[in-house]
């Protein structure tokens, strides 16, 4: 049963449509009533069926039948029923006599009609064929002349909201047998919209003023079914681009002034507030943002209908995208597991360094001007016959022979070994340079306990023996002292010698070798510190081991 | 006697000489010890020695600074020295004789008794004018000199001017580019050191090599160096492709 109609169209044409009409939607229902002798079709925008009986067929005895319609134009049109017409295109409700007792009962020629609205005759009886015809494109001839059939308009006429219209059915002026009844009521259930508009284009400003140059045009000078139900353009879930700015139109309403038809608001992105907004049927929306969700809300500011909602988002930047949120956490993850395999890399280079480092400490002690100068000063002892002290001097040659031969390997050793080496140190050099020397250590040091970085003084013990206090000889004199200041340790290395500029690069490898150990140490420790502190004039040199934090036990 | 002065920073040293030449050396009579450059200066000139012992590594003044500034010295000169390359560097071309710390009592004995001899025959001056000289030489290790003491004189050759050297036993000759010969009675283990820097290269056990004068390397016969003076140089079997880069 799918017959389509044009007829309708075709007559509301006819009628004078502008050419500009926006219809948004295109196929109206009509009611047909297919009796014996005539077929009738009842069109207006809308028309709900009140049968009695079952909606799909009617049959003798006819009686009143009603109908609820939303439009304002109303037409009963009519064509005879005839075998030599094809129906071509119809649609909408069907009503026919399924009884079919007399194929004669109603003949075209013998059929009059009248019509009331609101109780008032506008039509009197008149024969149907004898009533204004037209081209009836929904009828066409099976045989020659294959032309269109011809119809009769018993009613056209228009309903206002409110109006009934009775139209009655007779034979030759005999009683009438059929009446419909119709009523127009109002079907402006919830606002409609006519037109959505998008730009990309323009500024905001400018998007705003032209939209509101053509505010008039699309709102208030279309032609639009005015008395069209339903809520017009649908807008469920729509994707738009958050670059783009959008304007809806609505649909004016006939008896409402200009201002404030409509309220509505945006919810979702920027749009916070939640109040309702004013509008006689245009509503901008030009701050869209990225991957956000809208909702469009319109309903009449009198409080008739319901209310007209409208959906749409703007899809994610590739950045708020999922699969990038875990491509970012993939890829975070890889960049740290590929740091801390570089960390451990740079650590292991590290300590390699650190042990090179201690081995070039062991090195610079053992150094060959040391090594061959303190055989040679021993030497002389000897052949001075000084036997105790070239004993004296050779046992603490060789515990420092012995240290660096069995220490070599060793990160730490214990203060009173350090101690010990450099003492050792320091009493053979002195025998070189003939200086004199004390030294201190605060009371109460767990002197076994205590961890120190092998030989890191004895550059500076070495600077101050060769270049402070060499030329001075007696009036040398050398302190080494170990102190203590809350739980960081202190080694002074203090002389009174010519002194240097502590400003210039320092001359020879010892103290650079210092300082490299104590950074490469402060590199790879996070409590413990080492600080290194030198102050010189020609009065002397003072130079000072911070080992921070070095007495926290944590 | 021999009139001899100590020059050492380390009051322990010069009484370990002293000590030693006691002992070992009654023909030097020490009269004089300084323990500095500037002391030392002094005393050459209050005492006039025939020996000076000499430590190279001072504080202020090395003893190589000491000898650039006296005026004509005219003594036996014994370095002593405990480690030192670069001032031993100098006192080698110059085939000074130096002693290293601690001292072996029978290289101070050989060295004394050298230096008696140069005493004696009045050439201590001369030796220690070619030191002088080395010492003043400029960067430009070409116009560097080596001096090559040999039975009758010392010479003083550039080492631009030596094509090779070649051992035998404890003697070592040098070849000229001018076609003379040198013998010096010191081993070939010496010079490859001092002319390791001046583009030598021990190519084979008894052979140290000018690397400018090779003409080519020939490798019929397991490989030898043609030299452009005609000798033939063989090649050591065991460091062959090692000394072929080496060349090239």
């Amino acid at each position: 049963m799918k017959i389509w109609i044009r007829l309708l169209l075709l007559m509301l044409l006819c009628d004078g449509m502008p050419a500009n009409a926006q219809l948004i939607v295109k196929t109206k229902l009509s009611t047909h009533f297919l009796l014996p002798g005539i077929n009738m079709t009842l069109s207006n925008n809308f028309v709900h069926g009140t049968h009695k009986y079952t909606p799909t067929y009617i049959a003798l005895p006819y009686d009143d039948e009603y109908f609820t319609v939303y439009g304002k134009q109303t037409i009963l049109s009519g064509f005879k029923s005839d075998s030599t017409l094809d129906l071509d295109e119809y649609s909408g409700s069907f009503y026919w006599d399924t009884s079919r007792v007399d194929a004669n009962a109603f003949l075209f020629e013998d059929l009059q009609s009248r019509y009331f609205i609101n109780g008032t005759l506008v039509s009197n009886w008149q024969y149907i064929d004898k009533m204004p015809s037209f081209k009836d494109s929904a009828i066409k001839f099976k045989t020659a002349p294959h032309e269109l059939g011809t119809g009769f308009w018993m009613v056209k006429d228009s309903l206002n909201i409110g109006d009934s219209m009775l139209i009655e059915f007779r034979r030759n002026n005999g009683a009438p047998f059929l009446r419909l009844h119709l009523k127009r009521e109002n079907a402006y259930t919830q606002p409609f919209m006519m037109c959505r508009r998008d730009d990309s284009s323009h500024a905001e400003l400018s998007f705003i003023s032209s939209e509101l140059l053509q505010q008039d045009n699309q709102v208030y000078n279309s032609l639009f079914y005015h008395d069209w139900p339903g809520s017009g353009l649908a807008c469920n879930n729509l994707r738009i681009s958050a670059r783009n700015k959008m304007a809806f139109y609505f649909r004016k309403d006939n008896d409402k002034s200009k201002d404030s038809i409509f309220l509505y608001r945006i919810l979702g992105g920027r749009y916070k507030d939640t109040s309702w907004q004013k509008t006689d049927g245009l509503v901008l929306m030009t701050a869209l943002n990225d991957n956000a969700h809208y909702r469009l809300e319109v309903k009449y500011a009198d409080g008739r209908g319901t209310l007209s909602t409208y959906t749409f988002y703007t899809p994610p930047l590739w950045y708020q995208t999922t699969w990038f949120k875990v491509m970012l956490i993939a890829i975070a993850t890889i960049l740290l597991l590929l740091l801390a395999f570089i960390s451990r890399v740079r650590n292991n280079k590290r300590r390699i360094k650190y042990l090179q480092l201690e081995m070039q400490a062991l090195h610079a002690q053992m150094n060959p001007h040391f090594l061959f100068n303190a055989l040679s000063s021993i030497q002389g002892l000897m052949n001075d016959g000084q036997t105790d002290k070239a004993n004296k001097y050779l046992s603490g040659f060789a515990a420092l022979l012995r240290g660096a031969v069995s220490q070599g390997s060793k990160e730490f050793v214990p203060l009173r070994v350090e101690l010990k080496n450099l003492n050792n140190y320091i009493e053979l050099e002195r025998l070189r340079f003939g200086f004199q020397y004390s030294n201190t250590v605060v009371a109460g040091l767990p002197a076994d306990e205590i961890n120190m970085l092998p030989l890191l003084a004895q550059p500076l013990i070495e600077n101050a023996a060769k270049h402070g206090l060499s030329g001075k000889r007696d009036n040398g004199i050398l302190h080494l002292d170990i102190t203590r200041e809350q739980t960081d340790l202190l080694i002074w290395v203090t002389d009174n010698g010519i002194g240097f500029d502590t400003r210039k690069p320092p001359a020879g490898r010892g103290i650079s070798l210092t300082q490299e150990r104590i950074a490469l140490f402060n590199r790879m420790n996070k409590h413990r510190k080492i600080i290194l502190d030198i102050s010189s004039s020609a009065e002397g040199t003072r130079c000072c081991i911070r080992f921070k934090n070095w007495m926290d036990n944590d | 006697m021999i009139n001899a002065l100590i020059i050492d920073d380390e009051p322990i040293n010069i009484i370990n000489l002293q000590r030693l030449l006691e002992q070992h050396c009654p023909g030097v009579a020490v009269t004089g010890t300084a323990k500095s450059a500037r002391e030392g200066i002094t005393a050459i000139e209050r005492q006039q020695p025939d020996l000076v012992f000499l430590d190279i590594q001072m504080p202020g003044k090395s003893g190589i600074d000491m000898l650039k500034e006296l005026p004509a010295p005219n003594f036996a000169l014994i370095f002593v020295t405990a480690y030192d390359q670069y001032g031993i560097q100098a006192v080698k071309f110059a085939a000074m004789d130096y002693l290293l710390k601690p001292v072996d009592p029978e290289e101070l004995k050989a060295a004394v008794n050298k230096a008696a001899t140069a005493i004696v025959q009045k050439k201590q001056q001369q030796q220690l004018q070619y030191l002088v000289e080395i010492l003043q030489q400029g960067q430009q290790k070409e116009e560097h000199r080596i001096a090559l003491p040999s039975l009758k004189e010392t010479r003083l050759v550039y080492t631009k001017d030596i094509v090779r050297c070649e051992s035998s036993n404890s003697y070592t000759h040098f070849f000229t580019a001018d076609g003379e010969k040198i013998t010096v009675a010191v081993s070939i283990y010496e010079y490859e050191e001092m002319l390791t820097p001046y583009g030598f290269l021990r190519c084979h056990q008894s052979h140290l090599v000018n690397k400018k004068f090779v003409k080519s390397i020939v490798k019929e016969s397991g490989g030898y160096l043609l030299m452009q003076d005609g000798s033939t140089i063989p090649l050591s079997r065991s460091r062959r492709d090692e000394l072929k880069k080496g060349l090239i």
